[in-house]
């Protein structure tokens, strides 16, 4: 009687396994359901950076104000410290000549900089790669750097 | 010849392509100097490509081709931006002597108004998508926070705040 019961457990079991397996390329690939999503969807709202001082860069985008140029904003904050920011933005071109620009400006507790480039695009043009990177610090000698891209047709 | 999610992406909106949640072998596509772009259209059809609003007034445009796309309404929250490397804390000793010396960021002058970082000299990626992950791992080794990168993507639990 108690082998016949575990017969049928280890059959039962069988079963499921390879029904399960046999389900597995039917659905959505396993891959997909990754980490990162779980991540994402554990953390939505803000999580505490450290003492609240942070940098962040935008992302590059043709400025709506002044027309034809790409324009990008980049902000370090830190309460009750001097801050600095340096950033760049560049145009990728052929290998090393990219063309770039830098603005750099020191402040207390909060600083922005604005930074632009005039546009190049033509029409017929794959959109063009501007990278901006950033360089961010605070009077306690912290230092961070934060980057975007972006392809646009500027 | 034009591939599809290859060149054509809406404006105000920046795309993402997640081939490290697909095959092998679709991540050795998207690292084939040429034959990337071959990869783009595989990976629309498996759902890997997003479309990121770049600010919250970004409105898509209506006559975009969506089809393949994962579209997000919301720009992404600060995991995320501190994940691509667009945000960051500051943090004090997080890195030792010989990351400081190897992954500080070092500035050039050339004019009165550039300002190069090491971070925008070439990298020798010879794929959009290389060049992305390459980008991505040195903002973070440079910050010091390259571990907690492998462990968010890998979707490991981590206190910012440490």
């Amino acid at each position: 009687m108690k082998s016949r019961a575990l017969v049928t457990l280890l059959l039962l079991s069988l079963t499921v396994i390879s029904s399960a397996n046999a389900a597995a390329p039917f659905g959505p690939p396993p891959t997909v359901k990754s980490a990162f999503t779980n991540v994402k969807g554990q953390l939505v709202k803000k999580i505490s950076f450290g003492r609240g001082c942070d940098g962040q860069t935008d992302y590059p985008h043709e400025s709506t104000h002044f027309p034809l140029t790409v324009n990008v904003e980049a902000l370090t904050e830190c309460p009750g410290q001097e801050v600095s920011i340096t950033t760049t933005i560049s145009r990728s071109r052929w290998w090393i000549f990219n063309e770039a620009k830098s603005v750099s400006a020191k402040g207390f507790q909060r600083v922005k900089v604005n930074v632009s480039l005039p546009c190049k695009w033509k029409i017929g043009q794959p959109p063009i790669l501007y990278v901006v990177i950033s360089h961010h610090s605070d009077s306690k000698g912290a230092q961070q750097n934060t980057e975007t891209k972006a392809r646009i047709k500027c | 010849m034009l591939q599809k999610g290859w060149h054509e992406f809406p404006a105000n909106f920046h795309p993402e392509f997640n081939f490290h949640r697909g095959p092998f072998w679709l991540r050795a596509l998207a690292r084939t100097p040429f034959f990337e772009r071959f990869a783009y259209p595989i990976a629309m059809k498996k759902g890997l490509c997003e479309l990121w609003p770049s600010s919250s007034e970004s409105i898509l445009d209506p006559n975009f081709d969506t089809t393949g796309w994962v579209i997000h309404t919301r720009e992404k929250n600060d995991l995320e931006r501190w994940i691509e490397g667009s945000l960051a804390y500051f943090g004090h000793g997080e890195r030792n002597r010989t990351q400081q010396f190897l992954f500080r960021d070092r500035m050039f002058r050339v004019k009165k108004n550039l300002i190069l970082f090491r971070g925008v000299l070439p990298r020798f990626s010879f794929t959009s998508y290389g060049g992305t992950l390459r980008r991505q791992r040195g903002i973070h080794r440079a910050n010091g926070t390259y571990k907690k990168y492998k462990k968010a993507l890998r979707g490991e639990h981590f206190d910012f705040s440490e």
